[in-house]
């Protein structure tokens, strides 16, 4: 290993590489800031121009670079408009964004690359340390341990149901694994609820429906409640980007924990960034004290480092059943192992015998590209949130045409459009009357690959027996339950006491 | 038990009335929502005017090209919020639809059709 060590260091840190990971991280976050691009989407973009270069390791780590870059620049528009553009940075917009409208916009970014940069680096410590034995573990999980294991993703609403939300937060949750529902599923090549419509057979492209939840109801409430946008005009100072010494303190521990749920996570593949964050999101609700529970989704410094820190150890964890079982853990690594094969490297068990210089060089390159980018974030951080201080009559219709332009990019036809206005009339309405969004969005993206597993391990077991003859899979699921239920009790005695 | 198209469909309209029912018998325990303070305050017609930009914009997109339908919108709608410097309201539409339409289309090679000779629509 310490011989794979010093190969790979030797070629991530030769000049052109270094160039590599500077650049990739920088496309990447500029990009990556633009709601609807999403790593995906940019890795894609990269891949001819990868392919171009011709050493495969100087062309994986600018890819690598561009897919940290990429997730986070989408934490920045999470927090500062509320426009996450992928779903792995939907979680840092529940309390990145009150902390920006709460006039921390600066700290919040701070928080944000520093968590990144902690799991991020833990991550690739733990990848070097425990990919040979993850991999086997990951071989076990059947289609019926990912059910379980979307399951308990869904969980994470229980952030939300304080207060006798928890009824409406589970309605939500319905109407986000309805809604994924729509169009063709992939295990029956049958159209549903497209209502004839062509666009509609595809499903609803998650870029639209993420705008029309968060971007575009919140510039619509900030032109309906005036008294709202006169304080974010008040609140857009941001000297204050320090953190001090005893949030520090708050968040080390938070960082610790959610590097290594959020690798363990990333490796399971299907798994991912966006399960991990939802995922950390949870467990940080239910182990922070009752005070700073209630603080979760107004602006916790905790809500925030929790889902940032647990992503980027996901991103980290997902190339482990990539580099060595060949398996995508994500749809960015699926678009990463595309441009392995095309760069004619064959990602499997043999890769760290074959091309140890290959293997190495990128998790060397991770180290690299977590301090280039913590390099190249913080101090532009100050200039990023001047965002916040564009006149209200040019940010709100920029932040409307942000949110357009970003789903018509994805699917380039105009009803995606209309659907979106429609979807952030909607989500207004939903929010005056009390309804929690952020559980409909888990429900959405978790609903598609709920379905496909749950379909798999029915056929395969031939009905719902798979829950209670798979141990792990009911293991599973009785944690799910009881992290749903633990919460509700806890607050309803904690407000039966007051 | 076969798991068909409509297995989880069935399975979610069952939850989703067995939770809506809830709703409707459990006591209302919600505190108001903080942006709920009468609906004679907010700025209604505002709102309804910058939604029906929003979808003029949808339908003008394609046939009306990036360039004039993006900046038209901006113009617009930064008015309806109380612009009141036409220059500078359509110096920004352009030069923000200029950019975005470069970056977009000739630096990631997304194909987005700039003006409306190039797109088939207007002569």
């Amino acid at each position: 290993m310490i011989e794979g060590l010093l190969t790979g260091l030797s070629a991530a840190i030769s000049p052109f590489n270094l160039i590599m990971v500077f650049i990739g991280c920088f496309l990447g976050t500029f990009i990556g800031m633009l709601p609807g691009l999403g790593p995906m989407s940019i890795i894609a973009i990269m891949i001819p121009i990868a392919i171009q270069i011709g050493d495969p390791a100087s062309a994986l780590i600018l890819l690598s670079g561009v897919y940290y870059g990429a997730i986070f620049g989408g934490s920045t528009s999470s927090i500062l408009i509320n426009a996450p553009g992928v779903a792995g940075t939907v979680a840092s917009s529940f309390d990145g964004y009150p902390m920006a409208r709460a006039g921390q916009a600066g700290k919040a970014l701070t928080i944000a690359a520093i968590c990144s940069f902690a799991g991020g680096t833990i991550g690739a410590i733990l990848l070097m340390i425990f990919a040979p034995v993850l991999s086997a573990v990951a071989k076990l999980f059947w289609s019926a341990e990912y059910f379980a294991l979307m399951v308990l993703g869904l969980t994470a609403i229980a952030a939300f149901a304080g207060k006798g939300k928890i009824v409406k937060a589970l309605c939500m949750t319905i109407f986000g694994i309805m809604l994924a529902t729509v169009g063709e599923s992939a295990l029956h090549n049958a159209a549903r609820f497209t209502m004839g419509i062509m666009d509609l057979q595809s499903g609803i492209y998650f870029v639209t429906l993420v705008m029309g939840l968060f971007a575009l109801p919140e510039a619509l409430f900030l032109v309906l409640d005036k008294r709202r946008s006169k304080a974010m005009a008040n609140n857009n100072k941001i000297e204050n980007l320090r953190i001090t010494k005893g949030e520090a303190k708050e968040i080390a521990p938070v960082v610790g924990r959610q590097s290594l749920v959020g690798f363990f996570v990333g490796v399971l593949p299907g798994a991912g960034a966006t399960m991990a964050s939802f995922l950390g999101y949870g467990i940080e609700r239910n182990l922070a004290p009752a005070n700073e529970r209630e603080m979760f989704g107004k602006g916790s410094i905790r809500g925030l480092a929790a889902p940032e820190t647990a992503n980027n150890a996901a991103c980290t964890g997902s190339f482990v059943p990539m580099l060595t079982l060949g398996i995508p853990g994500s749809g960015t690594t699926a678009i990463l192992l595309g441009a392995l094969v095309a760069l004619s490297i064959t990602p499997g068990p043999r890769l760290m015998e074959n091309q140890p210089e290959v293997f190495w060089a990128v998790i060397i390159s991770m180290y690299v590209g977590n301090m280039v980018l913590l390099i190249l974030n913080l101090p532009l951080i100050p200039y990023i949130a001047k965002l916040l201080t564009v006149p209200r009559h040019y940010l709100i219709p920029f932040v409307i045409f942000f949110s357009l332009i970003g789903a018509y990019i994805g699917q380039n036809n105009a009803t995606e459009l209309l659907i979106m206005i429609g979807l952030g009339c909607l989500a207004t309405l939903l929010r005056f009357g009390g309804f929690p969004l952020p559980p409909l969005i888990i429900g959405f993206i978790l609903g598609g690959m709920l379905e496909d597993n749950l379909g798999r391990a029915m056929r395969k077991a031939g009905g719902m027996e798979f829950i209670w003859e798979r141990p792990m899979t009911l293991g599973i699921l009785a944690l799910a339950l009881a992290l749903l239920i633990y919460p509700v009790l806890r607050d309803r005695k904690n407000s039966r006491e007051r | 038990m076969p798991f068909k198209p409509n297995t989880m469909p069935l399975g979610l309209a069952a939850l989703g009335i067995l939770f809506s029912t809830l709703l409707l018998l459990l006591p209302y325990s919600d505190l108001p929502e903080k942006d709920a303070h009468g609906w004679r305050d907010f700025a209604w017609k505002d709102t309804a005017r910058l939604i029906g930009l929003a979808v003029c914009y949808a339908l003008l997109l394609r046939p009306l090209g990036f360039i004039p339908s993006t900046t038209l919108f901006i113009v617009l709608s930064s008015r309806v919020l109380g612009e009141i410097n036409w220059f500078r309201s359509l110096s920004t539409g352009l030069i923000a639809s200029g950019l975005i339409w470069y970056l977009v289309d000739v630096v990631l090679g997304i194909y987005l059709v700039p003006l409306p000779m190039l797109a088939g629509g207007l002569p």
